[in-house]
């Protein structure tokens, strides 16, 4: 109890990184590669935040730092909830993470999937879980296949129930890791609008942090979307987007938003036109 | 005249289908039977000293004297029963011991280092040194034959374990973490079932191994067990009881091996059935 006492920061924010640095030994053993360095980010409660940018740049890592699966070689502030996940790793049990693949155990159907996950993070009370999973699979369209193992549904299933499996357990933070590249273009966008109805649908709105490498999607989810430079990982802009949701790919504001970032991209971020 | 009837069979053009594939190949694998118990009755009987070398109808015989129960030495059934036991009881130590090492040591990387040595040691010791050991130290009694053969067994349990611990993917592992997951969680919820083929497979070669190696222990210093009648006919210089046990053992070697550790694999092999389950392992970037 004194330990999570202490570890209170007083922060307003749900996640705040001040001073992050990380370094990668090189194969080469000739030092370090710095994947972050000095990289601050604050995240606001409720928030739909996206962090955008090129493949290899150290996106998945901020996710991994923030659920306090990797540890910076250095940070000034590691804060969730406005506790520091270094003295009290436990805050990141209000985090559920949504995997770039659906990582099932194929041994387990998919009802036997998400408790896995509602008994590691220990969702109380257990009476609720039936609900919950009734709730969750029911809003991916997925309750007539509960029962199914994951190598009996298609990958798109397959990401829905690792969809399911973060969301039952109502987390205050959802990280979000490119759920959604590795599907097919018509389940991918099914599942954007079945994410951003989810996420509108409660009267609480969860935080969300989604990283992607696709602008269009970045703009059709996010409030706010964060463009990163290669390493060391850098904020090299930032743009609000404040269009109504469920947003329309073919709306004025939103292409225009598009051809911003597409522009910033190749500018800043050394992406090749 | 078997012989000829076997190759109608095979050169008959298969008809109907799958059974016409059993059958042949049924007999396909009983031909070298057949034809080396045919030289073994001709060798005998040219030899004509059926005490040592025996003709398959003497074999028989014994045989049917095991079967019977009545034995020189007490019954059978007993000595059967006393094998088993040690072997079972052996098998199912090692196995525990074994998967619960081999886990680990294959999560743990310091665990294993230090175990490494060890357990080349351990896999490198004669087995019939095992049993003298374990004889001088604890005494003729039931527990020489176990320990000797989990001291046997373990490490060849652990050391494939622990492979098998250290293949499990690590993005599976990185989940559980994520979630939050509890030790006893994962090893029940994502370590064990990963490592079922593993433990199957040692589980398969472990249990036949033990029923050979039990006989080698109970010959050192035991008064009961298949390996105790084998010395007895030994000493009598019998050969036919010999080679009936021999028969007693592999027959229930093979059973066992057909009916739970051939069933078990099957069982286990249930969820390769289809590859897209595979898109949980092995993170494409």
């Amino acid at each position: 109890m004194t330990a999570s006492a202490s570890a209170a920061t007083g922060s307003q924010y749900d996640i705040e990184l001040r001073k992050v640095t990380l370094l990668f030994p090189r194969p080469d053993g000739t030092g370090n590669l710095p994947v972050y360095e000095n990289f601050d980010l604050v995240v606001d409660q409720g928030s739909f935040t996206v962090l955008l940018g090129p493949s290899g740049c150290g996106k998945s890592t901020l996710l991994n730092i923030i659920d306090g699966l990797l540890s910076p070689s250095r940070a000034d502030a590691l804060n969730v909830l406005g506790r520091d996940l270094r003295r009290d790793p436990d805050v990141t049990r209000q985090c559920a993470y949504v995997f770039q693949n659906p990582r099932l155990l194929k041994w387990k159907t998919l009802r036997g999937n998400v408790e896995f996950g509602l008994r590691g993070l220990n969702v109380q009370p257990r009476a609720r879980w039936p609900e919950l999973m009734d709730k969750y699979f029911g809003v991916v369209g997925l309750r007539d296949f509960m029962d199914y193992y994951p190598h009996q549904v298609s990958g798109g299933m397959q990401q829905r129930a690792a969809i399911v499996r973060a969301f039952v357990n109502e987390p205050r933070i959802l990280l979000m890791d490119e759920p959604f590249s590795h599907l097919d273009e018509i389940t991918a966008a099914e599942l954007r609008r079945e994410l951003v109805r989810l996420w509108t649908q409660d009267d609480v709105r969860r935080t969300v942090v989604f990283v992607t490498h696709d602008i269009t999607e970045a703009v059709q989810l996010g409030q706010r979307i964060i463009m990163l430079t290669p390493r060391p990982a850098e904020i090299c802009f930032e743009q609000i987007v404040d269009l109504p949701y469920p947003r329309k790919m073919d709306d004025e504001g939103f292409v225009e938003i598009e051809r911003t970032l597409r522009r910033v991209l190749v500018e800043r971020a050394g992406v090749p036109a | 005249m078997t012989t000829a009837t076997t190759s109608h069979a095979i050169s008959r053009p298969v008809g109907n289908g799958r059974r016409g594939k059993t059958l042949r190949r049924v007999l396909l694998g009983l031909l070298p039977v057949v034809v080396l118990v045919a030289l073994w009755w001709a060798g005998a009987a040219a030899l004509d000293r059926p005490r040592v070398y025996p003709t398959p109808p003497l074999v028989l015989e014994a045989l049917g004297a095991i079967a019977s129960g009545q034995g020189e030495v007490g019954s059978t059934y007993v000595h059967i029963a006393a094998t088993i036991l040690r072997a079972t009881a052996a098998f199912a130590v090692s196995l525990v011991l074994g998967t619960a090492l081999g886990i680990v040591a294959g999560r743990i990387p310091l665990v294993f280092s230090l175990l490494e040595n060890v357990i080349w040691v351990f896999l490198a010791v004669p087995s019939i040194v095992w049993v003298f050991i374990f004889a001088v130290a604890l005494g003729i009694s039931n527990v020489v034959p176990v320990a000797a053969l989990a001291a046997l067994l373990t490490p060849m349990v652990l050391v494939n374990v622990a492979e098998g611990a250290k293949s499990v993917p690590s993005d599976l592992v990185e989940m559980s973490r994520s979630y939050h997951v509890t030790t006893w969680q994962r090893t029940k919820g994502l370590f064990l079932p990963y490592l079922v083929p593993y433990i199957a497979s040692s589980a398969r070669t472990a249990f036949a191994l033990a029923l050979k190696l039990v006989l080698v222990a109970e010959v050192v210093g035991l008064a009961t067990g298949v390996g105790y009648e084998v010395k007895y006919w030994y000493t009598r210089l019998f050969m036919a009881p010999i080679v009936a046990w021999a028969v007693v053992m592999i027959v229930f070697g093979i059973l066992v091996d057909y009916l739970v550790f051939g069933r078990l694999e099957r069982w286990v092999g249930r969820w390769k059935g289809r590859t897209a389950g595979e898109v949980t392992l092995g993170r494409v970037e």
